[in-house]
């Protein structure tokens, strides 16, 4: 089943968190459980991934949950939505959202990912399991850019 | 000197930093005493030479006592011979060899197998495996929804004369154990060849072997306290003939001509090639920890700390206890209503508490119980009260963050 464009775009627009104040969020946390709190807080701020838009064609491989994902190009810029059944994946998702959703390819293109992360000071705090689903859903928003024309 | 301090890990400064490390997967693997560990350590320091075949002193003195382990090992099960001993790298080789070994040549197109729907997937798809090969039946005991066994079910299939029942003794991912005489003696009677996956079940309860009458009964060392690539498959008297060789080569050989070979009997027939010779003295001062005095002792406390454990985790809201807690081996499995296993799996590690979260390697009873996963504590008799009330601190912390 094709996912509805509208209910994408809406979804992406709904979600307007950025990477300035994701770290503007993490920087003064010092200790795993504040970091893990604030994972949670960023999780709920993902708009709702419709039920019929969690399908199996959407899973990102390489997870160990499972993480739905779907976008959406509209005006030059990446449309994202995802969510998962996990609670730090979907604090995790939040944190790639808020570098790629609503951006143009350029600007995904050029996101210094590793500057990121360090200045989160997170992905040290993960499991190689979870660290590669981090890694796996990024991939994913990647394939979306060399996928367009 | 008291069990635990037996074990040296747990005093490792890194490992208990910044909070003591509490170790609750025991059921995937316990952690090894130092007897055991000094006992390899000195083989490979003092004495190491290869068995069976040395005209030496040191090789003949490792052979010795390679042979006395299997000696061991036969009493530790209650076993008749050490004939019926055949080392394997541990329970998962056993049941694959009794799949070739035995199952190629008695299994055949329209035979039934019946296996329980709790099985570990090491005792569930080699026979599936098998049936399929052979066009044979694979039949699965249905699991009550307090995670034992179907009794009346497993009756019913024993109507079909199964060629082969193969069913694990304990549960690894509930711990509940299976009336495992019973369940002999009803495959028995209608005639079928019994294989029992001992696994879960040696570090916990007394086995013995010709009182259970199964065919075959296999474990593993490190679950045991052993060392990791050592395991047993215990062959019956009466089975023997049944069982063909698997691998060629040397060591089970008793002439060869470029016509024709001729094979030593069980348990060399099985036992090709250099063997696992520290692990099998590993393995003996295993048999050995577990038969003293001291270790018997604890192990018959571990059910209060068991109780203790499943009353405490049952105070805490929206835990779901899966699994009958009766007649246990000291594991709970459960979940928490609203959370997945995967995270409180990760908020527990930032805590330095090791338990297992997924569908430890039994998919059908994950099924069965409809979940996708379990969080599961398992104890060792090194375990003490103040692991539990760790993990329960961990536990609520983790779930408030959750919650949060
Ligand atoms: C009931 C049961 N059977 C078989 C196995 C496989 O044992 P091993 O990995 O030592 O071969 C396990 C290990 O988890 C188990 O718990």
């Amino acid at each position: 089943m094709p996912t509805n464009p509208k209910i994408i775009i809406e979804l992406g627009e709904q979600f307007e968190l950025n990477e300035v104040a994701v770290i503007e969020l993490f920087s003064p946390l010092k200790n795993w459980e504040e970091k893990f709190r604030q994972l949670m807080l960023l999780g709920k701020k993902l708009p709702i991934l419709p039920i019929d838009h969690q399908l199996d064609e959407y899973l990102v491989s390489g997870c160990e949950s499972k993480v739905w994902l779907v976008h959406q190009w509209h005006n030059q810029t990446l449309s994202l939505a995802a969510t998962s059944d996990a609670k730090i994946v979907k604090g995790l998702i939040a944190v790639v959202l808020a570098a790629f959703n609503n951006k143009t390819k350029t600007q995904i293109i050029e996101f210094n990912l590793d500057n990121y992360f360090a200045q989160l000071n997170l992905l040290n705090q993960l499991s190689p399991s979870r660290a590669n689903g981090v890694h796996a859903i990024i991939n994913e928003i990647k394939s979306f850019v060399d996928n367009v024309h | 000197m008291s069990i635990r301090s037996q074990f040296t890990l747990f005093s490792n400064q890194e490992l208990n930093t910044p909070t003591p490390f509490i170790y609750l997967d025991n059921a995937a693997t316990t952690q090894k005493p130092q007897s055991v560990i000094d006992v390899i350590t000195h083989f490979y320091q003092h004495q190491n030479a290869n068995v069976h075949r040395g005209s030496y002193n040191t090789a003949n003195q490792v052979t010795a006592r390679y042979e006395q382990a299997r000696v061991n090992l036969a009493n530790f099960i209650g076993a008749k011979s050490d004939t019926n001993i055949v080392w394997t790298k541990g329970t998962t080789e056993s049941i694959n060899l009794v799949a070739y070994a035995w199952g190629e040549t008695h299994i055949s197109d329209g035979d039934t197998i019946v296996v329980l729907g709790s099985e570990h997937h090491a005792n569930f798809v080699p026979w599936q495996q098998l049936a399929l090969r052979k066009g044979a039946n694979f039949e699965v005991v249905n699991v009550l929804e307090n995670g034992d066994l179907d009794l009346a079910h497993y009756q019913n299939l024993m109507d079909k004369k199964p060629k082969l029942v193969a069913v694990q003794h304990c549960s690894n991912a509930l711990g509940n154990i299976h009336p495992i005489k019973q369940l002999t003696e009803l495959a028995k009677q209608v005639g079928a060849t019994v294989l029992v996956d001992g696994a879960q079940a040696v570090a916990h309860i007394k086995v013995d072997v010709q009182d259970i009458g199964c065919d075959f009964y296999t474990f593993s060392g490190h679950k045991m306290y052993g060392p990791t690539g050592i395991g047993v498959l215990y062959i019956a008297e009466d089975i023997k003939h049944e069982v063909n060789p698997f691998h060629f080569g040397g060591e089970m050989i008793q002439s060869v001509t470029i016509e024709k070979t001729s094979f030593r009997p069980i348990p060399a027939l099985l036992e090709t090639g250099t063997p696992n010779i520290s692990g099998v003295l590993g393995f003996d001062a295993a048999v050995k920890f577990m038969q003293n005095e001291q270790t018997q002792h604890e192990l018959a406390s571990t059910s209060d700390l068991y109780n203790y454990l499943i009353s405490q985790l049952s105070q805490i809201d929206k835990v779901r206890l899966l699994g009958s807690t009766e007649n246990n081996i000291g594991v709970i499995s459960f979940v928490v209503d609203g959370e997945s296993v995967a995270d409180i799996g990760a908020l527990l590690n930032e805590q330095n508490i090791a338990v297992r979260c997924g569908h430890h390697c039994a998919m059908p009873l994950m099924q069965a119980l409809k979940v996708n996963g379990t969080v599961r504590v398992s104890l060792a008799i090194y375990n003490d009260k103040s692991d539990v009330d760790g993990f329960i601190n961990a536990l609520r912390k983790s779930l408030d963050i959750l919650c949060c």
